[in-house]
């Protein structure tokens, strides 16, 4: 090589001599593999007359996700006696390997016709299971590990139930109690690093970390389950915690799940190049394992829809789930199979929002189950009126509809038995200028399914089934205008609005014809209330002011107080009564515990940063206890699965609740008298302590003073402590005259 | 119980103090004067006017015939209390914070502030009673460290002094000798307040990391611990009950929107055995700085941020409050 110098600079880059760097740089010629080629099973089995047909078929299906090569596919055939017949697959050859995968991708499963569906794999595929022993090794079978006893808690012999509280960076379980203050199972610091979750019958905790989820439970309080998932969000179990849904920001990356495990851990990545982009994923809870991962729901133009949480909604048997793309589908899919009901989505053109029933429910008489049902609604369209649709599942027949007018808005609100379904509608009135609410009550699990309507004069906007179905209760919030406060940047409302409230009851008339309709019981005005919270037995309810800066009232209404008023009027509204009235200082949340016991409100500090904690109210709205907590976030009640006892038992239970009273009356008070006697101990020894510490230190100072009166240590004459009274006796001289007697 | 309005004050009140009797009460404010008022009745007896800062301290002899002050204009007064005539100015070089008479009345110690380069220091200045010349040297000048005092007060038998320090440190010195005898870390925020015991062998400290604790005075080991929401500016002992009285609040700056319970500006009581809270007084709208007991222990007074002196009479129900135990 010639050195370079000022004058023979090279021209161009063509008389540049590379020769060094391509022999330094060489790349190795790419082996020739295999992976462009890919294995087609299933295929039909045909004569040689018929094998073009058959190639010019596949070829034209397979151009679909690549180019195939000239003469790209190879069918082996073998000799049937006298005829040649094809063997039922072929190998086809694309272009790249690229080309392959997105021909495995889209084809497998691919049906040429009802009976040969498809199976494409890639050929290296057939190489890899080729090398497979014949003599088979069975893995040595992991010892039973006997899993934790989940619903241990239930088993408590005072029938306690327990909360989590998340303040700074502790998470703590506790025993609630209800005269002395609750006792700690646990607590741990950074046990979770965004906030705390339960499953819906309580056997599982969450907590949400960046890599994923972990679930917690048992009476150790270990680890249980992990899914990892980064930068999980969001999470939603099944209704029988069978499965769970986890969504996050961030596409699943395999690259990035792998470098976060590290190289040893690289087997529990759960994910393969197929669920690459996808944010929302299904697990089994009890094996851990993915089931499916999915796109978020994309619209007709391709831009993502915004659909609430949960995307997915189960229905009760956890049989089938669904997810809409507003205005245009549902899609239901099976589970555990996780494939789409009938392998299409349904189009509903429209579709705002829909709701499973969620209870699966029985025929009284013959005691089949009947097919689940969920209900949706579409807004109105052109000369189409808006219209509530009720479908079973899984044969898709409508079972009701009812056409809507007006309508601005709706909502769905099962009742949580599963026997009437609520739609609110918000309507407008004839001049469009005001709107006002219409209450479709559909009877969903009577014949014809029957529709009472409640036209109410302004705007219901909150409404909440009495969880009970003795009566069918329900309360509303209702007010003229409708429009939300202003809210601060962390939620909370700088204005109180006034509302009003409503209860409302099913009323069963005739005796021998029977003639129901829900009637008004009664209306509560002008109140600050911003929520309804029902307790979960029913009877009591709390209105309470939940995030509102000027307001924070909390009314504790029972509906059967007053028994012998409602017998006296015959109207049963007139048993509603205001057992109790409190404040909670900047209350965020209410919740109350699964027994229907006691209440719990707290404050925040996502909210604002003044007095967080929270307090413990039993159901008549007396204050139990007062928690202030710095840095206090999160409070939850662990739910409790559905009651294992009968209608019927559950009557006997009343029937015989008197001797259960006595029985728990007498355990809270041995409890009580515990508690207060050990306190009572306490103080006694902290009092004796301190009184013989105080005779020690005044046995010490008099010696002291002793030793420094010797030294010429002078005290003041101390004042006279004593109380005395002074008598000052004033004399006025009013008037002085003098008078000569003469 | 209904409490007398004290309104003499147009600024922050920085300290209240009873007279030995329980006859008179002190108060010290922002507003460059103190005031000397009858406990009776809530009637202004006069002011002690000279000062040309804000005045930080206050307290008076055990036979009430003198009373010294402390202010931010660098100077502490001694002052005939009956007159309101002012006896002697002590020039010292920064702020003084804290003045208390010893017990024999024949010292008065006064914590000065760290400022302008100069050291914080406690001066024991020797008190003649006999004649209004006092001397300008003091008889010891203890200089606390690590960090500035913010208070201090006598020990029993006047043998120690203790202060208190910016860092919530507590020293117990052995003034005379000028040395340290024990040292802790009491708190784990400023201490804002120290008030002895009657007969100084235990004393209660409150402090912005929200708590006030008592500690023995002979060896600083701490006794009991009083827990509040907010950071605690002043704490007293009632004399007859077994009470503790935690005055504080939000501080001014953070004291930002309407009502008035936000800011937790109430008198609590605790059980001073039990360290359980008993009870409180509410009234202010300011955080409390300063709380005072009567030595007979039938009344309390508070100062306040807003200005204001309560001054509470207790009811009858107060004397017959027993604790169960």
């Amino acid at each position: 090589m010639s050195t370079l110098t000022i004058d023979n600079l090279p021209a161009s880059e063509a008389e540049i001599d590379f020769s060094d760097l391509e022999a330094k740089f060489v790349i190795p010629e790419q082996e020739e593999t295999l992976e462009n080629v890919v294995v087609v099973d299933n295929l039909p089995i045909v004569e040689p007359s018929k094998e073009e047909t058959l190639i010019k078929v596949l070829k034209k299906t397979f151009s679909k996700y690549g180019k195939v090569k000239e003469n790209g596919i190879h069918m082996p055939k073998e000799n049937l006696g006298n005829t040649t017949k094809s063997k039922g697959y072929a190998f086809i050859e694309l272009e790249s390997a690229k080309q392959a995968q997105a021909a495995i991708r889209n084809l497998n499963g691919f049906g040429l016709s009802k009976a040969h569906i498809l199976l494409v794999s890639p050929f290296m595929d057939v190489e890899k299971y080729t090398e497979v022993e014949d003599n088979c090794q069975l893995p040595p079978a992991e010892p039973f590990a006997e899993r934790e006893h989940l619903k241990s808690w239930l088993t408590d012999d005072f029938g306690r139930d327990q909360f989590t509280v998340f303040a700074g960076n502790k998470l703590n379980v506790y025993w609630n109690e209800a005269t002395q203050s609750a006792e700690e199972i646990v607590s741990r610091s950074n046990w979770t690093e965004a906030y705390v979750q339960w499953s819906p019958l309580g056997s599982y905790m969450c907590t949400f970390h960046p890599k994923g989820l972990v679930l917690w439970g048992g009476p150790s309080w270990n680890k249980l389950m992990r899914f990892i998932h980064l930068g999980v969000r969001l999470a939603d179990f099944s209704p029988s915690e069978r499965y769970l849904v986890t969504m996050s920001q961030e596409p699943i990356s395999l690259e990035r799940v792998n470098q976060q495990l590290g190289p040893n851990e690289l087997h529990q990545n759960p994910f393969t190049n197929d669920d690459e982009g996808n944010t929302i994923c299904i697990w089994d809870v009890r094996t851990g394992t993915l089931l499916r991962s999915f796109a978020p729901p994309k619209n007709q133009d391709g831009s993502v829809a915004k659909v609430g949480w949960p995307q997915f909604k189960w229905s009760p048997s956890e049989n089938y789930f669904a997810r809409m793309t507003p205005g245009s589908s549902l899609a239901i899919y099976e589970a555990p199979s996780m494939v789409l009901l009938d392998k299409k989505s349904m189009k509903v053109p429209g579709i705002q929002d829909f709701a499973w029933c969620p209870r699966t429910i029985t025929d009284p008489r013959t005691g089949a189950v009947k097919p689940e049902m969920l209900a949706y609604w579409t807004p109105e369209e052109g000369n189409l009126p808006a219209r509530v649709s009720l479908i079973t599942v899984p044969n898709k027949a409508l079972v009701r509809t009812k056409n809507l007018f007006n309508v601005y808005t709706a909502a769905l609100h099962w009742h949580p038995e599963g026997h009437m379904l609520c739609v609110r509608v918000q309507r407008y009135t004839k001049s469009k200028k005001s709107k006002f609410t219409n209450l479709e009550i559909f009877r969903t699990s009577e014949k014809d399914v029957p529709v009472d309507v409640i036209e109410l004069k302004d705007c219901a906007v909150v409404f909440d089934w009495e969880p009970t179905s003795e009566n069918f209760r329900f309360a509303i919030l209702h007010m003229s205008d409708p429009t939300r406060p202003p809210m601060n940047a962390s939620g909370m409302a700088t204005v109180a609005v006034k509302t009003n409230i409503s209860f409302y009851g099913l009323e069963r008339k005739g005796k021998l014809v029977k003639k129901e309709s829900f009637r008004l019981l009664k209306t509560i005005e002008n109140k600050n209330t911003t929520a309804l919270k029902w307790s979960p037995r029913g009877r009591h309810i709390v209105l309470a002011t939940l995030r509102t800066i000027p307001s924070f009232e909390l009314d504790f209404y029972d509906l059967d107080f007053d028994q012998s008023a409602a017998a006296k009027t015959g109207n049963p509204g007139d048993a509603i009564t205001q057992v109790a009235t409190n404040e909670h200082f900047g209350v965020t949340d209410l919740d109350w515990d699964p027994s229907g016991r006691f209440v719990i409100t707290s404050a925040s500090m996502w909210r604002h940063s003044m007095e967080n904690g929270y307090i413990l109210w039993d159901f008549k709205g007396q204050q139990l206890r007062s928690v202030p907590t710095e840095e206090f976030k999160q409070i939850f009640w662990r739910p409790r699965p559905r009651s294992l006892l009968t209608e019927e038992q559950k009557r006997e239970v009343r029937k015989d609740l008197k001797s259960y009273t006595k029985e728990f009356e007498e355990q809270d008070e041995r409890k009580l008298h515990a508690a207060d006697a050990e306190l009572m101990a306490h103080r006694r020894r902290l009092i004796t302590e301190w009184e013989n510490w105080r005779q020690q230190v005044e046995e010490f100072l008099a010696k002291e003073t002793d030793e420094a009166l010797a030294g010429g240590y002078k005290l003041p004459i101390a004042a006279d402590t004593e109380d005395c009274v002074v008598d000052e006796i004033v004399e006025e001289i009013i008037d002085e005259k003098e008078e000569i007697i003469g | 119980m209904i409490p007398i309005l004290l309104q003499g004050h147009t600024r922050p009140l920085t300290q209240v103090k009873y007279n030995a009797g329980g006859d008179l009460l002190m108060t010290v404010s922002k507003d460059k004067e103190a005031s000397l008022w009858y406990t009776y009745n809530g009637e202004r007896i006069g002011t002690f006017v000279g000062h040309l800062g804000a005045l930080w301290t206050i307290d008076c002899n055990k036979s009430s015939t003198l009373v010294v002050t402390g202010a931010a204009d660098n100077t502490a007064r001694l002052w005939h209390a009956e007159t309101g005539r002012m006896l002697h100015t002590w020039e010292l070089p920064t702020a003084v914070k804290r003045v208390e008479f010893s017990h024999d009345d024949r010292y008065v110690l006064m914590v000065t502030e760290e400022r302008m380069g100069h050291k914080s220091g406690i001066y024991v200045f020797a008190i003649d009673s006999s004649s209004p010349e006092q001397s300008n040297e003091p008889v010891v000048i203890l200089r606390p460290s690590p960090v500035k005092a913010t208070v201090a007060a006598w020990s029993y038998l006047d043998k120690y002094i203790v202060a208190g320090h910016e860092d919530g440190g507590l020293t117990l010195y052995d003034w005379k000798y000028e040395t340290v005898v024990h040292h802790t870390q009491a708190h784990e925020g400023t201490i804002t307040d120290m008030q002895m015991w009657k007969d100084g062998t235990y004393f209660i400290t409150s402090s912005k990391d929200k708590t006030a604790r008592l500690f023995e005075t002979k060896t600083l080991n701490p006794l009991k611990m009083y827990k509040g929401d907010t950071g605690i500016n002043s704490a007293a002992m009632t004399p007859t009950q077994e009470l503790v009285i935690l005055g504080g609040g939000q501080a001014a700056s953070e004291v930002t929107t309407t009502s008035s319970r936000q800011g937790k500006f109430e008198s609590r009581f605790y059980h001073k055995v039990f360290e359980d809270e008993v009870g409180s007084v509410r009234g202010h709208f300011g955080p409390i700085n300063t709380i005072a007991v009567s030595p007979d222990g039938k009344g309390f007074a508070s100062g306040s941020e807003d200005g204001y002196v309560r001054l509470h009479h207790f009811d009858p129900d107060y004397f017959k409050f027993k604790y169960d135990y």
